[in-house]
């Protein structure tokens, strides 16, 4: 139950009323705010995880929307749809400070942390959990960015591939090696 | 690039929507997109900078479309061996 919570996206827009507010967002940019509104929390919750300080946050927040703003006219919704564009863009600022500040901290909440052992198979102990955080950082970059974007963000496979700009089949094949390779550094030794 | 996993203190609240509200500003965000996309004050011509880089622009176009058309243009000798034009 647990972990159905945590996979289902919090928000399920009506693509309907996400076509009607984009077409506007474009004719109009001051129309923008709806869009905006609506998908705050998310981004918010998705750069403070890896940003930590809250008003560093608001302030890459604000420039991933500012970002999209300026790119809405180029913006083909065919097979992206605009949260996952949104995610995009935010992955690339994320990228660009984490450049600046030379180390990549990401905050792993304890529930998240839970979810991801009961997946891997390993116990559900403080100490396993240290150990999982550690095993994570000893992934590759593109490894964990899935391992996080499934587990720490709650996407399915197909919002998953979008992001990253794979297939969902890659996405879902490529998350259980990620899994697989974490089990192998967990695992006791011989 | 180090790469870090850190589990969050057990107090450590996400944020809440009211706090989300404090930091949402739609106006700001507007403001902001309008003052990206707002043309120059300073017209390009009247920034020394950039009126510089357009005449060396110019110049160098210039220059070599003077080496292209001097490239062109059939060598003087050979203009002697053509037909007089009556």
């Amino acid at each position: 139950m647990r972990r159905r919570h945590l996979l289902m996206s919090p928000h399920r827009m009506n693509s309907v009323e996400e076509q009607r507010w984009l077409q506007a967002a474009r004719s109009d940019p001051q129309r923008f705010a709806p869009l905006y509104e609506r998908y705050y929390g998310d981004i918010f919750r998705f750069i403070l995880r890896r940003a930590q300080d809250r008003d560093l946050t608001a302030d890459l927040t604000q420039q991933t929307f500012l970002k999209a703003m300026l790119a809405l006219p180029r913006y083909e919704p065919r097979g992206l749809p605009f949260r996952a564009w949104l995610y995009r863009i935010a992955l690339n600022e994320l990228r660009m400070f984490w450049r600046k500040r030379r180390e990549v901290r990401i905050d792993l909440a304890h529930g998240e942390a839970r979810l991801l052992s009961d997946e891997i198979g390993i116990a559900d102990e403080d100490g396993s959990l240290q150990g999982l955080a550690l095993a994570l950082g000893r992934l590759s970059e593109e490894r964990a960015r899935l391992i996080e974007l499934r587990y720490m963000d709650g996407m399915s496979f197909a919002e998953l591939g979008q992001v990253l700009g794979i297939a969902e089949d890659a996405a879902k094949m490529r998350t259980h090696r990620a899994l697989g390779q974490l089990r192998t550094y967990l695992s006791p030794g011989p | 690039m180090k790469r870090e996993y850190r589990l969050t203190p057990p107090g450590q609240q996400p944020p809440s929507d009211a706090e989300l509200a404090r930091y949402r500003d739609a106006k700001r965000l507007v403001h902001a997109y309008e003052k990206a996309v707002r043309r120059p004050r300073r017209p390009i011509y009247r920034d020394p900078k950039a009126f510089l880089a357009l005449l060396l622009i110019v110049l160098l176009a210039w220059l070599l479309s003077g080496q292209h058309e001097r490239s062109e243009r059939p060598p003087e000798d050979a203009g002697e061996h053509q037909h007089p034009v009556p």
